[in-house]
């Protein structure tokens, strides 16, 4: 038999910049543009004629799953659910083609947001070949046409790191807090309900519910009144 | 593709040919990048697609506009702003000698340029981006960061980047170490670097052939770093002990022509700690540029 090390090389990953991180206009830009990429869910009444939430959550499942098997990069998933939800809202699509498109979704995501995108190939062994790799580069063009290439989205994940940098956390509560918020998203993103709501909504409920989830309160952190007060001013939420 | 008239070729991008072309209708002149699509292949290729998705949304007069993307099965066309001349024409026009208050005007706009991409959201991406380089083109005095994927010489890296990717002579001594913390910081010092060329009228700082040598280049003139100007700085990667250099320049030999301000603007580019070193925003309000005149005449 032969050993193979198959695991990957680190990628390339992020970092945070306090140059970016203190300047209150990086944010600012975030929220300015973050609008422009929210759909809401209503594309299942309006424009689609054959596809369900619950067809939606099928692939989204299906999406989320092989990024974990290829261990993309934790922003790919949300993003390449924003590009198909707006896509969804823009064009009827039948069912027999969502596979397809959660699969382009995939790939334009991945080769935005990671130094090594998830080949064509690939990605059709994922779906049993049931999207044809000779598909798929007509696909990706129209997606990408459709949304007259505005594909490089805010998604929640850009927001976590403003959020938690005002958060007095020390380096490993950080890195996990970072986690647990990443997988709320990522779980948030696989739920029709929650795309009509604004990334930076998401990644302050997100950042909440998993400091709320390791009882960071009473671990000498601020008490959860504070904390939603210091999101809603931060983020322009009402509570 | 009717719509535009290819006038000539500019030259070989990444990814495709480049061509001076000219707008039928409307008489304006481009510049089209065509990207190839093959059959065979992983569709649009990332590069392109990554450039294409960040300049639709990075606009700025010191930024290249995008103006459109056309596409056909085979390939796609990226229709660009046209800038005359690249920073290595404009250098060889200038036979060595350079006004002032143009490298003023010039350094303001790349400072503007290297700004507003480090405030914009296209910077949650820039761990991703590789191999892709912002060059400087010029347009009637305006200055533009442009990603054109040419002119390699003349690379900012305005985004990021393996350790390989940034032209070696305007490399920060924190990645020549193999630093894997990529921030803004690294444009600022190659930012640095294209100042003093720019007052030199196109004499490059730092001309390094290797690593070593680029090292050494820069150690002669800042002082060879320790842990106490730069903490930390033995645990970078590729970190080895170089011989310790006294500053044996000065940087009035280095960049004559500069004034006593321009100078210290320099110097406060050119920091080896990247933490130390200047940036985009404070280096604009720095007291060089107090007279500043954004149009002198060329």
């Amino acid at each position: 038999m032969d050993l193979l090390c198959t695991e990957r090389a680190a990628d390339c990953s992020a970092y945070s910049d306090p140059m970016l991180l203190d300047d209150p206009r990086v944010l600012k830009n975030l929220l300015k543009t973050e609008e422009i990429y929210t759909t809401n869910s209503s594309y299942f009444q309006n424009v689609q004629t054959e596809i369900t939430p619950e067809m939606r959550k099928i692939v989204a499942e299906w999406m989320l799953e092989v990024c974990e098997e290829e261990r993309c990069q934790d922003e790919v998933f949300p993003l390449a659910m924003n590009i198909m939800d707006r896509y969804l809202s823009l064009v009827n699509v039948k069912k027999t083609h969502l596979q397809m498109l959660g699969t382009v979704c995939l790939l334009l995501a991945t080769k935005l947001r990671q130094p090594n995108p998830l080949m064509s190939m690939l990605l059709s062994s994922y779906t049993d070949y049931s999207a044809p790799v000779e598909d798929i580069p007509g696909w990706e063009l129209m997606v990408a046409c459709r949304l007259k290439w505005d594909l490089a989205a805010v998604t929640p994940i850009d927001f976590v790191g403003h959020i938690l940098h005002r958060l007095p956390l020390d380096s490993e509560l950080r890195a996990m807090v970072t986690r647990h918020a990443h997988t709320f998203i990522s779980l948030a993103a696989r739920e029709s309900k929650f795309c009509m709501f604004t990334p930076s909504i998401i990644a302050g409920a997100s950042v909440a519910s998993a400091l709320n989830g390791i009882r960071w309160s009473s671990r000498g952190g601020w008490p959860l009144s504070r904390l939603m007060d210091m999101l809603s001013r931060l983020l322009f939420v009402e509570k | 593709m009717q719509k535009y008239e290819k006038l000539e070729k500019i030259g070989e991008g990444t990814y495709g040919t480049v061509f001076k072309a000219k707008n039928r209708e409307t008489l304006e002149i481009v510049a089209l990048k065509r990207v190839r699509l093959d059959d065979d292949d992983e569709g649009v290729p990332s590069s392109a697609l990554r450039e294409i998705c960040l300049l639709k949304e990075l606009k700025h007069k010191n930024i290249v506009r995008l103006y459109d993307v056309l596409h056909s099965d085979k390939k796609l066309t990226l229709v660009f702003e046209h800038c005359d001349q690249d920073l290595k024409k404009y250098f060889d026009s200038l036979n060595g000698e350079i006004d002032p208050d143009i490298v003023k005007s010039f350094m303001y706009q790349l400072l503007r340029g290297l700004a507003f991409c480090h405030k914009s959201k296209y910077c949650s991406f820039r761990e991703y981006l590789s191999d892709t380089f912002c060059v400087l083109f010029f347009n009637n005095g305006e200055l533009k960061l442009a990603d054109f994927g040419l002119a390699r010489a003349f690379g900012i890296p305005v985004k990021c980047y393996s350790a390989e990717v940034v032209t070696l002579w305007y490399r920060p001594p924190d990645v020549l170490f193999g630093a894997k913390l990529y921030t803004t910081s690294i444009d600022m010092w190659s930012a640095g670097c294209i100042f003093a060329e720019l007052a030199n009228a196109g004499r490059p700082l730092f001309p390094g052939s290797d690593v070593e040598d680029q090292l050494k280049r820069i150690f002669r003139l800042l002082g060879t770093p320790s842990e106490e100007t730069w903490p930390s700085i033995s645990h970078l990667p590729d970190y080895r002990p170089l011989s310790i250099y006294q500053p044996s320049m000065s940087f009035t030999q280095v960049v004559p022509k500069l004034n006593s301000k321009g100078r210290d603007l320099l110097q406060r580019l050119l920091v080896c700690n990247p933490a130390q070193r200047l940036g985009a925003d404070d280096a604009m309000a720095h007291s060089y540029f107090a007279d500043l005149n954004l149009k002198p005449q060329q």
